[in-house]
């Protein structure tokens, strides 16, 4: 088992190695002059030289990636171009909201789609499965950018309930600022939600059919029973699986919704840093990105395997 | 025998952990907001806190921090700030200035005149002019000025290169300020150190910065608020709906389209200054083919339906102009030039027919920031497109349009749409420190022009008002002639604010004076 | 990106289903269940409304009606005007034109692309796969919106661009779905017999084994379409895809956006019929799943 676990880590390895690098070149193969921009438009030719040298710009590429590389292992990611802070303290900001927004989401979805999909599974075929059925569709196919500007039309235009975008006001308590998360959870909660229902219920459906709830039927066992017992430890396993690759597909799915409301996470960070050339900050947040979404799909995959041992037999990789 | 947590025990697990991270963080809770906190809000974000930038997303905090010597108010007329007393010499070669003894930085050194001869000392350092723009806006401002001495502990005197009649509408824009720190010009890394009525606290990027009372501010009872909370908002479009909701008491009006709208509201006040010297221009890439050619720059010039853009793009707001000098009370203004270009699409066309230029094609770029210039580029690549002319559009953020407007060559494209100050002050200030407007060696694109720099030259030296008045005339002529940029309307700077706030004021240069501000809980 | 979960946990592709099914069977299957054949009409209706629409238009949908700015439904503009007055019905029929083709092109694309990649690395083996997939893993790092916007920056933005860049990140499904396929059909008899034969190895991957998995690759490009759809609305939603004048769904709604206060209607028409595209794709291509293998059992479900 910590074998096994032990080998997926290492295999990881070359991959996080390879995506550093593509972090890496960005910087190098974009257009613009990062000594140019912290010296200034005006600075003499021999400042420039200075200042590359500074900079490390005069070094071979290979160097500059392992010194770039060293400097991230250590936590040292450079300053904004930009906003001249520290990337570290703009990572650290900017995470908390991301992470607020994420995993209410997470819970809303799993507080609706979880009894919908049970329910919807365990009536299949009903005008209530043909509902949940026909809203997951929908819910799927809404962009969010859409659905959060139907909201803001609704709710901040409409009827002025709730602020149009921003993460809150930090003179003002906890709660008050929970106004502020409304609408970006419910936007990125939606596609979740029906994803979530969707799956649930086809595990269900999976596991009522199976043979073996069949005979516990057959039994004699009462309705209730037969899904609690059985059926329910079943559709276990592609729903924690799916939950956890929801998780890491939120953080890509805050990126726009982030976007929308002008929520300062680290998705709203990464884009306008992207938009606005700031290298540093691109590198740091693309770096984080990229590991925590690695360390979810691994964690999702162990978990999958731990819970189901059949599946780890059948890996073909 | 490893002990297996069942299925039903992980999913009880995973859920509790879940739940029990989602729930906010507690933040040191404060119920409401202290009665004077004051809550601002504009679009955009902070490019600097060096109120020497100058740059127009800065601007309005420029004088909650920030004092100077003199500065004047929105009728002109002189107060004194950091001085006591302001002595020019009888013939108009030097200033002496005497300091007030209880100014203090907010970080409580006192404010001395060796301060001044250090700011002065900054527009010379040439790592500094490398490194931060504001420091050569300043260096240009003070071109004419040759020396700057501290007689005493609290006198200064400034030495001018020939007379100076207009030196008190230089002061208004030499904020005083430190840099402690060489590498960080911008004052963006560490707390900026001003002598305003407001102590800067701290920022958070793209959210708000936070300024509180200088409770050892020179002027007893000033200012009032406690808090002012200056909130950056990345959508301007929400300005409006904050304001109307009362999560804020002012805004700063970035879209002229919601002008209409706050006018109607009762609990909404809008104000504007009086003499909105802002305007829009078109910078053009002159160096660049076939922008080279004056008349294709007439054609372009020609090819603009001013008087349009000004009711559809600017909503009414703005007027039309095809000159930097507009108003009518500028030293430069002659009412021929101001009814320059009108829109003559056939005129265009048989320009640049004579330029010998064919389906021409030319790049600009747009910022969400000031919505009326993708609104007037995309009526006039309309226009554009009827004389065969394209004109293609693209839409960038903030950072990178401020980028590609400040550099010399405008990273590779044709034109972009800028906003330019000062044109309402003496045509010595607006030629010596707007490199956007000049001919020669500093000129912001490269346009050459000997004969205008000639003319500024001699400008900033005459004191004969009707001399004056003759050789910015003739500057002015000559920019309208060669039109190097496109004038397009001007930029009234519009406010609305909550009845609940008092006492706001903006002073000569346009900027948001609060000092004197109170709120009504 | 999207891929098809069935509901029963076999990972390994069932392609003898898919041997020797012809398209004419599939279709009746497809148009007998209700989903399917909804999904697919509506389809039809979009790709036509797309290819014909901008003929029948009323307006051209650069041209300008200054005079009547961000105005509500009228007869004149059936669905109002935008910030530059133009009318916001023409703009949403060619906008059809920008996100189908989209959709169609990045997926071909990825298509065509993933499948060689697919092959090659499936056939051939050894270090040639192994270097072609440590290529899709360092892709499949990446968050695809990331990977997406990432690629624009360095490219440029455009509509093309934005093509190329959501076809970028849809690689790495298709090349691993076939690269699966050609694993499993390698030991074959009939590979086993192509080989004995002495046919050139090209010749075997692309006429023996490819069409044996073609329609799960077919499948898979009408599962990976709306949601490549909807990647490259997103990506115009942030600026990063067609630029103004042309009108595509996404950036209509960024402008929407600037002026909800002025005019709530003006957002609602693009969003929706985004939204109605990507469910009829949605249906279609879950119809076109059942039909192609219907032993297969239903709701499978999607990750977008």
């Amino acid at each position: 088992m910590i074998r096994h676990v032990l080998l997926r880590i290492l295999h990881l390895i070359p991959t996080l190695f390879l995506a550093s690098m593509v972090i890496f070149f960005i910087i190098v193969k974009a257009p613009g002059d990062p000594a140019q921009i912290t010296a200034g438009p005006e600075a003499t030719p021999e400042q420039l030289a200075a200042e590359r040298a500074r900079l490390g710009l005069d070094k071979p590429l290979p160097v500059r990636y392992a010194v770039w590389l060293s400097d991230v292992v250590h936590l040292n990611l450079g300053y904004s171009l930009l906003a001249r802070r520290q990337v570290t303290q703009m990572i650290g900001e900017a995470i908390p909201q991301t992470l607020r927004l994420t995993l209410a989401s997470m819970v809303l979805s799993i507080l609706i789609g979880f009894p919908i999909g049970i329910l919807a599974a365990v009536r299949q075929n009903s005008r209530l499965d043909a509902v949940v059925t026909g809203l997951s569709s929908v819910g799927l196919a809404l962009p969010s950018f859409w659905l959060g500007i139907l909201l803001i039309i609704t709710f901040s235009v409409r009827f002025r309930w709730l602020p149009p975008s921003g993460v809150g006001d930090p003179d003002q308590g906890s709660w008050y600022n929970l106004r502020y998360l409304v609408m970006p959870v419910v936007t990125i909660a939606a596609s979740n939600l029906a994803v979530f229902a969707r799956f649930v219920r086809s595990a269900m459906i999976d596991a009522l059919a199976a043979d073996y709830v069949r005979t516990a039927r057959a039994k004699g066992l009462g309705q209730r029973a037969v899904v609690v017992r059985h059926a329910l430890k079943n559709a276990m396993i592609p729903v924690v699986t799916i939950l956890g690759i929801q998780f890491g597909r939120l953080l890509g799915g805050a990126v726009v919704t982030e976007a929308v409301f002008a929520y300062s996470g680290i998705g709203r960070l990464s884009v306008l840093s992207i938009l606005n050339r700031d290298y540093p900050v691109v590198q740091g947040t693309l770096m984080l990105v990229v590991c925590l979404f690695l360390i979810v799909n691994l964690t999702v995959d162990l978990t999958y395997g731990y819970l189901d041992p059949r599946v780890k037999l059948e890996e073909a990789r | 025998m490893r002990h297996r947590v069942s299925r039903r025990e992980f999913m009880k697990i995973a859920a509790l952990s879940t739940a029990a991270l989602a729930v906010p963080p507690a933040r040191r809770t404060v119920a409401a907001p202290a009665v004077g906190t004051l809550n601002y809000a504009e679009a955009g974000d902070f490019s600097a806190f060096n109120p020497w930038r100058f740059e127009a997303v800065n601007t309005n905090m420029h004088n909650q921090l920030f004092d100077r010597l003199t500065w004047k108010d929105d009728r002109g007329r002189v107060h004194l700030q950091l001085a006591e007393a302001y002595e020019p010499a009888r013939d108009g070669t030097s200033a002496r200035i005497k300091l007030r003894q209880d100014a203090k930085w907010h970080d409580g050194k006192p404010i001395v005149a060796q301060d001044f001869v250090n700011m002065h000392g900054y527009t010379k350092d040439t790592s500094l002019l490398a490194k931060e723009l504001g420091i050569r806006k300043t260096r240009d401002l003070l071109a004419p000025v040759k020396d700057v001495q501290a007689v005493d502990q609290y006198t200064l005197v400034f030495t001018f290169n020939g007379q100076v009649p207009y030196f008190t509408e230089i002061l208004d824009y030499f904020w005083a300020i430190r840099i402690d720190d060489p590498n960080d010009p911008a004052l963006m890394r560490k707390v900026p150190v001003g002598s305003g009525p407001f102590k800067f606290i701290h920022w958070v990027p793209n959210q708000y910065a936070r300024f509180v009372r200088n409770p050892d501010y020179y002027v007893k009872g000033k200012p009032t608020i406690d808090t002012f909370m200056f909130r950056r908002l990345d959508r301007p479009e929400t300005l409006v709906a904050n304001l109307q909701s009362g999560a804020v008491h002012g805004i700063f009006v970035s879209n002229p389209a919601d002008v209409q709208q706050l006018r109607a509201d009762r609990n909404i006040t809008v104000a504007s200054t009086p003499h909105p010297g802002s305007v829009f221009p078109v910078m053009l890439n002159v160096r660049k083919s076939p922008l080279d050619r004056k008349q294709v720059r007439q054609a372009l010039s020609y090819a603009m339906n001013r008087v349009e853009m000004a009711q559809k793009a600017f909503f009414g707001v703005s007027q039309p102009i095809s000159t930097m000098f507009f108003s009518p009370t500028s030293l430069g203004y002659r009412e021929d030039l101001a009814k320059a270009y009108p829109f003559d699409l056939d005129r265009a066309g048989r320009l640049m027919e004579e330029a010998g230029v064919r389906n021409a094609e030319f790049n600009t770029i747009v910022t969400p920031r000031w919505p009326q210039m993708k609104l007037f580029t995309l009526i006039w690549q309309a226009d554009l497109a009827k004389i065969g002319i394209k004109l293609n559009v693209a839409e960038v953020e903030q950072a990178q349009f401020l980028a590609s407007g400040n550099d010399a060559s405008l990273r590779g494209l044709d034109m972009i749409p800028w906003v330019v100050g000062r044109t309402t002050r003496d045509p010595a200030i607006f030629f010596g420190t707007q490199i956007t407007h000049r001919g020669g060696r500093t000129a912001k694109h490269g346009w050459v022009n000997d004969e205008l720099e000639k003319l500024v030259a001699e400008g900033a030296a005459e004191i004969n008002t009707a001399k004056r008045r003759s050789i910015y005339q003739r500057a002015n002529e000559i920019i309208v002639e060669e039109v190097p940029m496109i004038h397009v309307a001007n930029d009234p700077r519009i406010w609305a604010w909550s009845t609940k706030v008092k006492g706001m004021t903006t002073d000569l240069v346009g900027d948001l004076t609060m000092v004197d501000a109170t709120l009504q809980s | 990106m999207a891929t098809s979960i069935p509901a029963s946990n076999s990972k390994k592709p069932d392609s003898r289903a898919a041997v020797g099914r012809p398209a004419a069977a599939v279709l009746r299957r497809l148009m007998r269940e209700r989903k399917g054949a909804v999904g697919t009409v509506c389809m039809l209706l979009f790709i036509l409304v797309a290819i014909v629409g901008p003929r029948v238009a009323p307006y051209n949908p650069i041209e300008l009606h200054l005079e009547a700015q961000l105005a509500p439904p009228s007869a004149r503009f059936w669905w109002g005007t935008d910030e530059l007055g133009r009318d916001i019905l023409s703009r949403v029929i060619h906008g059809a034109r920008v996100s189908l083709a989209a959709g169609v092109l990045a997926v071909g694309l990825a298509g065509i692309v993933g499948v060689a990649g697919g092959l090659v690395s499936g056939y051939l083996g050894g270090w040639i796969d192994a270097i072609i997939s440590r290529v899709w893993d360092t892709l499949l790092a990446f968050p695809a919106i990331f990977l997406a916007i990432g690629i624009v920056t360095i490219i440029g933005p455009g509509y093309l661009n934005a093509v190329l860049a959501v076809a970028i990140i849809n690689l790495p499904t298709f090349a691993r779905l076939v690269r699966a396929s050609t694993i499993a059909l390698r030991g074959k008899d009939f590979v086993e017999a192509a080989r004995a034969i002495g046919a050139p190895n090209a010749r075997i991957m692309f006429r023996t084994i490819l069409p044996n998995c073609l329609s799960l690759v077919v499948v898979q490009m009408a599962i990976a379409a709306p949601a490549a759809i909807l990647v490259e609305a997103s990506l115009s939603y942030l600026g990063l895809g067609s630029q103004p004048p042309t009108a595509s769904w996404g950036n209509m709604l960024t402008a929407a956006q600037s002026y909800l206060y002025r005019s709530p209607t003006y957002g609602i028409f693009p969003g929706a019929a985004l939204t109605l595209v990507v469910i009829a794709l949605n249906y279609f291509a879950d119809g076109l799943q059942d039909a192609i293998d219907p032993r297969r059992t239903r709701a499978g479900a999607q990750m977008t």
